[in-house]
């Protein structure tokens, strides 16, 4: 017993001064100011119902009538896109790229697998996984893409994922709005149809667990990939290659790697990682199976931009962004009921906008104490071999 | 005599380190002061609180006997006191005139720069110090030598009485090394104090009036430089015996293991030929170092050679096999090491553990990965048994991140690497730069051992000191070409600056392949 509880302490003790451990109290610390402040603004907006809009913004995705079941169930089922596209602006992170264009590469997944969804009737029970399939493939190209200008004419990522996210979107409600238009849009909502049957990811039970919240075997897709996406980072020659060109993109060159591929890799996969969110989305059966429907409106799909802060909130760790994602969904999950007391439900985006605020925040100050640290060593080496803080390629 | 400067009991602590331990520094009116210590000895860190860019936690400064406050260089300069930058502060593109003035410059009417006044002040001052400059010269296009007579004339200029010269004589020819002393002294005779940064004791013997010697912080004593002898100074400075003189066993050379044929390489930014025409050959049992001045094209053709660049024309052959075309993995898999100029920028991933640094140029080889997946024993083990050997030092071992190992470990990291992988011919370049004299000798202990067990040894130096004492060969570089192949014991440092400063050329040297290389090489292109 004594012999586990040493274990144990020396573990926690080792875990105490990791650089996991600051990252994740980084983290907690930026959350704890991001509802601090939502408190206080809910504080100055109306005191007289501050009490319960408080508690609606505290219980977050419990705020559910219905149970705390059906909470989770939607929390878990609306956080599935949002894991996609915080790995796929973690992935790329890890490779040194600001992977921007997640909101493009969602939204180009999200179409083609629409396309299948609704028009690929004769694929049979193969519908779905060929559908997501192809909507991840749809995503990896418009990835890819950022990654070949980055790669092989140096083109700002940040610039080329901002236009991608705009040319997805026109591009796709061009396509719709035009020659697809009689096929698969619904024109009186001006939103697309709902997919086939056989397009839509089965429930696996999770409907009996967690009935009438629409959780689907999507989140069990998204557990998955949060895994091997680990796996390939921490144990992968591959992985291994990838990071070593995010940490030293010159070191990684030295010893042999090829980071022009690296990159465009990386924003494949990413760009693959966003695709299956938006297939996921798009697929997905929903509350009493009745489907999802994409609205052909000129806007920029915000799950792709909310890959960012779930991203740096989960400091590009693919554990750490599964549980932002859920974070940030459980707070979203807070707007409509605590609208309904009066608040503008967007007191919720301004927590985030905060949370990302100090996350980025704690990350400049982690460096810069960083740098102050590695003043000493540097008595006499030439100022050019001083270290510099991790360059994000732009 | 009387002191200008005296710093009392100065301590200056950085997270983990003291980096001065109560140092007491007197500078005398008109002496040439020497500051001698290793790297990482505290000589920057006293004269960066001195000329205000730290603050010191305990001690003072007392100027003309009255104590003042330092806060940032701005204050340092209204005290008189000037300082040359081991790496020059110069805007390039400027003339001489515009950088001497920048900053103070002489008005008229209020709102003109008065450039005539300027020029003759300089004018007058060169001629008083004997400084040979055109202050009408663009920066870049004059030698190193007259950038740094640009940045005394700056110091003159703002009537500075207290000169820093921080390692001056780095990056110049052992000619413009003698010239600078002959500066130093005419400075010093018209009243200047001047404090003389370095780690080079016969400069100390030829100018210095006293040297004060620092060692891990600590003041090791202040001593007459007529007083004492090198041997003596070195033994304050490292705290032991120092050889110096590199014990080397003759050799028989092998085959040609690297061979540059006409290699060029055109720069991106200008358009101009940085290697023109570069053809030689290393051998198998020899250590062939280029030697020559920063800038003459040594950095680029290092970067061809190990694929970093590409060449605009030419060939390398290792092995005799072509690799001018071939990736960096191929060639670190097809035995080149290579030892990179910047140890921060190529040569470690810093974030990075040092494991992973030991294992950079192989985790994707057997038994470091097996089916694409990493193999963390194999790694561990390989770590901690270059860590023993090499005698790295770190904190938490082969988990302790790269960038937290102190410099001299870090190249011992790299060096530890690179010769691990065993290959026919190692490529180093700047192999010593910033470090210390232990590290040194270790370093070259190191290469000279891989010599001898039948390696190619190619060494780029800027250090015309680890040129003498370390290679078979030399070969002089000269704006982009190979001006001089030349046996090491068959010439004389003099006669190797000339080389180096452009003054002699000798015709460029000619490759010729044997009958037996050309067959060799023909074998290999037959079997692709």
């Amino acid at each position: 017993m004594n012999d586990i509880k040493q274990k144990l302490t020396s573990k926690w003790n080792h875990f105490k001064v990791s650089q996991g451990f600051k990252n994740i109290t980084a983290s907690l610390l930026a959350i704890l100011l991001g509802i601090l402040l939502g408190i206080i603004i809910i504080l100055i907006t109306n005191i007289n119902n501050a009490g319960l809009g408080i508690s609606r913004l505290l219980l977050g995705a419990f705020n559910n009538p219905r149970g705390p079941w059906i909470g989770i169930g939607q929390l878990l089922y609306y956080a599935t896109p949002l894991i996609f596209t915080g790995l796929a602006v973690a992935f790329a992170f890890k490779t040194g790229v600001f992977n921007i264009g997640a909101s493009g590469q969602y939204t180009m997944g999200l179409f083609v697998a629409c396309v299948i969804g609704i028009m690929g009737d004769g694929l049979g029970f193969m519908q779905w996984p060929i559908a997501l399939l192809a909507g991840g493939l749809a995503g990896a190209l418009w990835g890819a893409i950022t990654g070949i200008l980055k790669a092989l004419f140096n083109v700002n990522i940040v610039i080329s994922g901002i236009m991608l996210n705009y040319i997805g979107m026109f591009v796709v409600n061009n396509i719709l709005g035009v020659p697809l238009r009689p096929y698969m849009v619904d024109g009186a909502q001006n939103r697309t149809v709902v997919v086939d049957q056989a397009a839509r990811t089965p429930y696996a039970f999770l409907d009996k667990i967690f009935p009438n919240s629409g959780l689907d075997f999507g989140i069990i897709i998204a557990i998955g990939s949060v895994v091997l996406i680990w796996f390939v980072l921490n144990k992968t020659v591959f992985g291994r290659e990838l990071k070593s060109v995010g940490m030293n993109r010159d070191a990684a060159k030295y010893a042999g790697v090829n980071e022009k591929r690296a990159i465009i890799l990386s924003m494949a996969i990413a760009g693959f990682l966003a695709g299956i969110g938006g297939a996921l989305f798009i697929l997905a059966p929903s509350t009493r199976n009745l489907g999802n429907q994409y609205s052909l409106e000129n806007v920029v799909l915000g799950a792709g931009f909310d890959g960012i802060p779930i991203a740096l909130l989960g400091n590009s760790h693919p554990v750490g962004v599964f549980f932002a994602a859920l974070f940030i969904q459980y707070i979203k999950l807070a707007g409509d009921p605590m609208q309904s007391l009066g608040y503008a439900s967007e007191i919720v985006n301004l927590i985030i906008a905060v949370i990302l605020y100090f996350s980025a925040f704690a990350l400049i100050v982690g460096q810069s104490i960083a740098k102050l640290k590695k003043k000493k060593p540097k008595d006499d080496l030439p100022s050019d071999l001083v270290t510099k803080p991790q360059e994000v390629n732009q | 005599m009387q002191n200008i400067i005296e710093m009392r009991n100065i301590t200056k602590r950085f997270p983990g380190i003291v980096a001065n331990d109560k140092i007491t520094f007197e500078l005398r009116r008109g002496e040439i002061h020497a500051l001698l210590g290793e790297n990482g000895a505290g000589k920057s860190t006293l004269m960066s609180i001195l000329f205000g860019m730290y603050k010191a936690d305990e001690g003072q400064i007392l100027k003309d006997g009255v104590e003042v406050d330092i806060n940032s260089p701005n204050d340092a300069n209204d005290l008189a006191i000037g300082m040359v930058h081991q790496h020059f502060k110069l805007v390039e593109v400027f003339s001489v005139l515009d950088n001497i003035i920048m900053g103070i410059e002489p008005m008229k009417n209020g709102a003109i720069i008065d450039r005539k006044k300027a020029k003759q002040t300089i004018l007058e001052l060169c001629e008083k110090y004997e400084l040979h400059l055109n202050p009408d010269d663009i920066i870049e296009d004059i030698t190193v030598g007259a950038q740094q007579r640009t940045e005394i004339l700056k110091m003159l200029f703002r009537k500075n009485d207290i000169l820093i010269f921080d390692e001056p004589t780095a990056v110049l020819t052992p000619q413009e090394i003698r010239q600078l002393m002959v500066t130093m002294k005419n400075l010093s005779k018209e009243g200047k104090s001047i404090i003389f940064i370095t780690h080079k004791l016969d400069e100390i013997m030829a100018v210095c009036d006293r040297v004060t010697v620092l060692r891990r912080g600590r003041h090791m004593g202040t001593v007459d430089v007529k007083d004492t002898t090198k041997e003596k100074l070195s033994n304050m400075m490292v705290g032991r015996e120092v050889d110096f003189f590199i014990e080397k066993k003759p050799t028989t050379l092998g085959d040609a293991v690297l061979m540059v044929e006409n290699l060029s390489v055109t720069s991106d930014l200008t358009n101009k030929q940085v290697v023109d025409n570069v053809s030689f050959k290393v051998h198998k049992g020899e250590i062939v170092c280029i030697a020559g001045i920063d800038g003459n094209g040594q950095s680029e053709l290092g970067y061809a050679i190990s694929g970093l660049l590409k060449p605009s024309s030419g060939n390398v052959y290792l092995n005799y096999e072509t690799i001018t075309h071939k990736s960096i993995r191929y060639r670190n898999d097809h035995g080149m090491s290579h030892i990179p100029e910047d140890r921060h920028k190529y040569g470690l991933i810093l974030q990075d553990t040092l494991a992973n640094n030991l294992v950079l140029k192989k985790y994707h080889l057997i038994p470091f990965q097996k089916r694409g997946i990493i193999q963390n024993e194999p790694i561990l083990n390989l770590a901690e048994q270059l860590i023993n050997d090499f005698d790295v030092r770190s904190g938490q071992g082969p988990k302790t991140p790269a960038g937290s190992l102190s410099g001299g470990n870090q190249q011992k990291a790299i060096i530890a690497r690179e010769i691990d992988k065993d290959s026919d011919f190692l490529l180093s370049i700047q192999t010593v730069r910033g470090l210390d004299v232990g590290a040194v000798e270790f370093a070259h202990k190191k290469i000279i051992q891989e010599r001898d067990r039948g390696k190619a040894i190619l060494m780029i130096s800027f250090e015309l000191d680890e040129v003498m004492s370390i290679s078979d060969r030399i070969l002089v570089m000269y704006e982009g070409k190979i001006v001089k192949d030349v046996l090491a014991k068959d010439i004389t440092v003099d006669e190797l600056g000339l080389y180096m400063a452009g003054v002699k050329k000798d015709p460029n040297p000619l490759l010729s392949f044997s009958q037996e290389e050309l067959d060799k090489m023909e074998t290999l292109r037959g079997n692709k």
